[in-house]
């Protein structure tokens, strides 16, 4: 209801429950930043925007925006404070626009500056405005009906900033756009929340979101924050399958050694021992648990013959003798994986496996660039 | 067909699926005979009438009368039954689940109650010795044998129709359009009458023309609770009553008043229609 850009900062250190499944946050998202949101279905993720919109009340904790309390409660007494959503200021954009059908563009656009008590004609103008900064002006009289999915999502973007919103909350907006329109918006929705400093939380299953919009990510599981830092930091170094998977690399997780790499232990006893090029700070104490990172395409892939190692138990760094098990096709190539250690996927180029022979079942040498491992303590 | 982008959820029907889905031979000599049992009659009752009667039976002062206390009684009664179901019928349909069961069964009460029952049970709650009656009469008002009685009969057994079908409406609309309304700053109020209202928009006239017609055609509560003085409670469904049953009367002015029941009924469903081609979809 108060109307104005962007006042001040969220903080919200929050419990919230939803069936049986119980969310325990602590956020901060600072005037001006985008904080990416990622984690498995059912991590929590909606319903972190849930209890920030209002739409369910937390179990306890404060959620605050700037100088106002949008919620406080402590453990076992009813809410001291739960603003209605109405006078939250809090946007929530999903992933389906919503548009009110009965209203054209216009007065879709109009209707949270009308609702906060502007006269029909500025409400108007505002709303104008807004769709020309989203590149929808010449569909202001038309009906939701008559949009694509793309223009639709605009309007819709048009429609959440024209009320002003204090907090802006988007969830997967881009999931049900195809290709070229999602990075249109992707491209939108990045300068908007630059222009306006509207703080941001954004929802999303894909990493490219991430690093395209965000300052920083966090990672959900299982109703609590798994990971939170910058984008680069997140990716580059998960700390759980989960990110690994989304951010396309191999997580391994192992033991520290003294030589500052990570010993894995794969299928049936298989061990592998990962040594970065260069040493971070904050070497993991050895015997703690550590974990290592690389790339699929990182790995080099020879024949045994070649590296002139016999397939002895001697444990070389950066190296396994594999078993290819599966075989897929990858982007430019082939992605196999090994017995050995099968969660780590290896990505060749198509002319290298064609040069191999690959086959499941093929005895061969893995090498990791010593350059590409990264490890840190784990846990 | 589908083109390159996601095929929706649900295709839609096409003529080729009509075509493979046909009706089984068996079932269309019931359908028919249904639809028999409903027109036959009317056929009927057209082919009774004598036309050259219809003229002055209609336009007799009785027959305007009547006809004109019942569009206003009946008009009257929808107008309550509209201020008083949509916001109960939006009760029901935001209520939990054991609320809504309960109140819904309440609704639908009065609907499968023959109405005599009903005007019965307005006597005991408004007649001179009823619940309410008594005190009434101490203040000087008296409900039944009134025009005000023949509304609330009206509204008695209208009501219902309104109500469910507006709750139906507001359900599959659900509350999602609601939540982003509050969303942008709009009070429960501004939600319901920007949002909410307008999505119901087809609901409430589907509701409203039930609601007319059931109101229109009222006969056994309004006899009972009301009774058949002409001017004051005689509306329509009581006049064709007394045409058929008076003394020196022909059957024929019962027939012609009918008559006019179904050409305003017939009025009513072409003027929905209309109204809902042209609505939003």
């Amino acid at each position: 209801m108060t109307g104005g850009e962007a006042s001040g900062a969220l903080v919200a250190e929050v419990a919230s429950a939803r069936g049986g499944f119980r969310l325990e946050v602590a956020v901060r998202v600072e005037r001006g930043e985008l904080l990416a949101v990622l984690g498995p279905n059912g991590s929590g993720k909606s319903t972190l925007l849930a209890t920030l919109a209002g739409l369910i009340a937390p179990t306890e904790g404060v959620v605050r925006l700037g100088d106002r309390e949008l919620a406080r409660r402590a453990p076992g007494v009813p809410a001291t404070i739960d603003l209605p959503v109405a006078q939250r200021s809090v946007g929530l954009l999903g992933q389906e626009p919503l548009l009110f059908r009965h209203l054209s563009v216009i007065e879709n656009v109009a209707f949270g500056p009308r609702a906060q008590g502007r006269g029909t004609s500025t409400a108007r103008l505002d709303a104008m405005t807004w769709l020309e900064r989203v590149g929808a002006a010449d569909l202001a009289r038309r009906r939701p009906a008559e949009l694509s999915g793309g223009q639709q999502q605009r309007v819709a973007i048009a429609r959440t900033l024209a009320a002003r919103p204090e907090l802006l909350l988007l969830d997967e907006p881009f999931a049900a756009l195809d290709v070229p329109t999602a990075a249109a918006m992707r491209r939108l929705i990045g300068e908007l929340c630059a222009e306006t400093a509207t703080p941001t939380i954004l929802v999303t299953h894909d990493p490219l979101d991430a690093i395209v919009l965000a300052q920083r990510a966090a990672i959900l599981h299982d109703g609590r924050i798994a990971q939170l830092g910058p984008v680069a930091e997140v990716l580059g170094h998960p700390a759980t399958p989960f990110v690994a998977a989304l951010a396309g690399v191999n997580l391994a997780t192992g033991v520290a050694t003294g030589s500052g790499g990570v010993e894995i232990t794969g299928a049936d006893g298989a061990r592998l021992l990962l040594v970065p090029a260069e040493q971070h700070a904050g070497v993991p104490a050895v015997g703690a648990p550590a974990s290592a990172v690389f790339s699929p395409a990182a790995v080099h892939v020879a024949p045994l013959a070649d590296t002139g190692v016999a397939a002895s138990g001697a444990l070389v760094p950066n190296r396994w003798i594999g078993t290819v098990s599966l075989l897929q096709p990858a982007p430019g190539g082939v992605r196999l994986t090994t017995d050995e250690h099968p969660g780590f996927a290896v990505d060749l180029p198509g002319a290298t496996a064609v040069a191999l022979e690959l086959r499941p079942g093929a005895r061969l040498a893995f090498t990791v660039a010593a350059a590409e491992v990264s490890v840190r303590a784990s846990g | 067909m589908t083109g390159t982008t996601a095929a929706p959820a649900t295709r839609r029907e096409t003529g080729a699926d009509r075509r493979a889905a046909r009706v089984p031979a068996l079932l269309v000599v019931p359908a028919a005979l249904g639809i028999a049992v409903l027109a036959l009659p009317l056929l009927a009752l057209l082919l009774r009438l004598d036309w050259s009667a219809v003229p002055a039976a209609v336009t007799s002062p009785a027959a305007v009368q009547a006809l004109s206390l019942s569009l206003a009684s009946a008009g009257i009664a929808t107008a309550c039954c509209l201020i008083l179901g949509i916001p109960l019928a939006l009760v029901i349909a935001r209520a939990g689940r054991r609320t809504a069961a309960v109140l819904r069964a309440l609704v639908t009460l009065p609907l499968v109650l023959p109405p005599l029952v009903g005007g019965i049970a307005l006597l005991a709650l408004l007649g001179r010795t009823g619940l309410f009656g008594e005190s009434l009469a101490l203040l000087g008002v008296r409900v039944p044998f009134t025009t005000a009685a023949v509304v609330i009969a009206q509204v008695f057994v209208a009501l219902p129709f309104l109500v469910i079908t507006v709750e139906g409406s507001l359900r599959s609309v659900g509350t999602r359009f609601e939540a982003v309304g509050a969303g942008l700053g709009a009070s429960p109020l501004t939600v319901f009458r920007r949002i909410t209202l307008p999505l119901v928009g087809p609901g409430v006239l589907a509701g409203t023309v039930l609601c007319f017609a059931r109101a229109l055609g009222e006969f056994g509560a309004t006899a009972l609770f009301a009774g058949n003085t002409a001017g004051v409670t005689r509306t329509m469904p009581l006049a064709i009553y007394t045409a058929f049953n008076g003394a020196g009367v022909s059957e024929d002015t019962a027939i012609a008043l009918s008559l006019m029941l179904v050409v305003v009924a017939i009025a009513v469903l072409l003027v929905m229609r209309g109204w809902r081609e042209d609505a939003p979809r």
